[in-house]
């Protein structure tokens, strides 16, 4: 039964079986600071919370036949270990980190290692970005009807493609409202675009940046579109995770496409 | 109240994921680029439409790449994100690589009758001259051609067709004497299977200025189809291999 997958190979398919570091069911530890006064029971927190990176520790055992075959196996996880790795767990595996090794080891119970063959195989990869995030994005379709944007468990990006209507001209003022469950306004960005039919515009919530695509598919950047509000994130507590209820986007002009992963803590 | 927490960029801007395939695309990436980090270029000259996660229609602009989840698994929900693609859609990739014995894996659902010329991916030059390969269907069943310049052959495969809607993951072999063979999988189920053909030389290279194209050769009209996935590997390991390789 496959229990890891780096850069969708199983472990079990390397040859290895895993001992220890099984999946991750929990969410991540928050650092807060915390100030405290004289005369005051307790402390005043931070308002922001710190993350580290997330580590993916796993221990798996080999079994080989041949100190060559040992080699081989560690050849190729070297080579397997090596860039960017997508890490998935059997048990949600809709969800990838995406991280760098940084520690391979791999010893023999005792040695001489030439006589006790088979390795234990140690291996930490650490993820810039230490939420899970959807392999599979989804998109919502924008207009001036407020549409909900289920969310994960932690804010995300993602990209809205603008256009005119039906893909036409679109030079009106145009702003890309975000609201809670609750219908309370919580981000917007104005912008004054200068689309000509046939042409979109990129709202990228992660870079952040505004980038037009002629018909041609000529691209360039248009930042300066934008004319007032700020770039925002879709978030879980502007939802109702139990009532399937979400915060929602809009437009006041033109239609659009908005293309997003999901980001899970857990 | 306490800020919400943002998680960082999804990948650290210095490091790319390193990919042993000769090219990987997956539609769940939402870009035209590879794994392997090679920008693809698309070109529609019209605008065309979309649907969204809960169903919704959308007009893609001219050059905006349809971006459309699809039920790949089944389950009634659109859980799985792809390239849609009309006859007007082609999306290609430089291929500086030399015709070599391959494995191609390539997941689709079809969204339309396939023609004569429609065709699922090729490598091939903008004249369909010299040197290629090409997965598509003869109107009724898919065949693989491989053409080294001189000489070409086919091999089509029988039995089951794909209509409209079906979910479709063909693979196949290129091999180290030129011959090649083919194997279809419809809506998740069995396997059917051409014979292996007779050897054909490979050529030193492709047709001048190939591309790798999907959806399309350099000529032809496009098909009509849903793309999931395009992913070839060198060598002919086995179809386990094929899929894990990133």
């Amino acid at each position: 039964v496959p229990t890891i997958y780096l850069n969708d190979t199983p472990i079990e398919a390397l040859g290895l079986s895993l001992a220890e570091g099984g999946p991750l069911l929990g969410g991540f530890s928050v650092t807060r600071a915390t100030q405290s006064w004289q005369g005051r029971a307790g402390g005043i927190a931070s308002p922001v919370g710190t993350v580290g990176p997330r580590v993916v520790r796993m221990v798996a055992d080999a079994r080989v036949a041949s100190a060559a075959a040992r080699l081989a196996l560690m050849d190729a996880l070297a080579d397997t270990l090596t860039g960017l790795i997508e890490v998935r767990y059997e048990d949600a595996p809709d969800r990838v980190l995406r991280g760098t090794a940084r520690v391979f080891e791999a010893a023999v119970a005792m040695a001489p290692s030439w006589v006790n063959l088979d390795p234990r195989v140690v291996v930490e990869i650490e993820c810039p970005n230490a939420a899970r995030v959807d392999v599979e994005p989804r998109s919502v379709v924008l207009g001036a009807t407020p549409a909900a944007v289920p969310v994960g468990t932690l804010p995300h990006g993602g990209r809205v493609f603008l256009t005119g209507a039906a893909a036409g001209a679109l030079s009106t003022e145009t702003r890309l409202r975000y609201r809670g469950v609750s219908g309370v306004l919580l981000g917007e960005l104005v912008l004054l675009p200068a689309l000509l039919a046939g042409e979109f515009l990129t709202i990228d919530l992660d870079a952040p940046s505004l980038v037009r695509t002629t018909t041609a598919g000529v691209t360039s950047n248009v930042y300066g579109w934008k004319t007032g509000g700020a770039f925002f994130r879709p978030a879980p507590r502007d939802g109702v995770r139990s009532a399937d209820a979400w915060g929602t986007l809009e437009l006041t002009a033109g239609a659009g496409l908005y293309v997003y992963a999901r980001q899970w803590s857990t | 109240m306490t800020a919400p927490l943002i998680p960082t960029t999804l990948d650290p801007a210095e490091l790319d994921p390193v990919s042993r395939t000769i090219a990987h695309w997956r539609g769940a990436d939402v870009s035209t680029r590879l794994v392997s980090g090679q920008l693809g270029t698309f070109t529609r000259g019209a605008t065309a439409t979309l649907v969204d996660t809960a169903g919704a229609a959308f007009t893609a602009a001219n050059a905006m790449p349809r971006w459309e989840p699809r039920d790949w698994l089944a389950t009634g929900l659109r859980t799985h994100m792809g390239l849609l693609m009309g006859t007007a859609d082609r999306l290609t990739w430089t291929a500086d690589w030399r015709p070599r014995a391959l494995a191609f894996l390539v997941e689709f659902v079809e969204n339309g009758t396939r023609t004569g010329s429609g065709t699922v991916f090729a490598v091939s030059n903008a004249a369909d001259s010299g040197a290629r390969l090409v997965l598509a269907s003869n109107g009724t069943n898919y065949g693989l051609t491989h053409h080294n310049g001189t000489a070409g052959l086919t091999v089509t495969l029988s039995g089951a067709q794909a209509a409209t809607n079906d979910r479709v993951t063909v693979r196949g072999y290129l091999y180290a004497d030129g011959s090649v063979q083919l194997w279809q999988s419809l809506n998740g189920g069995a396997e059917t299977f051409t014979a292996r053909s007779a050897a054909n030389a490979l050529a030193a290279a492709w047709g001048a200025a190939a591309l790798l194209r999907l959806n399309a050769t350099g000529t032809g009209a496009g098909g009509a189809a849903w793309y999931r996935r395009l992913k070839l590997v060198p060598g002919n390991p086995d179809p386990a291999v094929v899929a894990r390789t990133f």
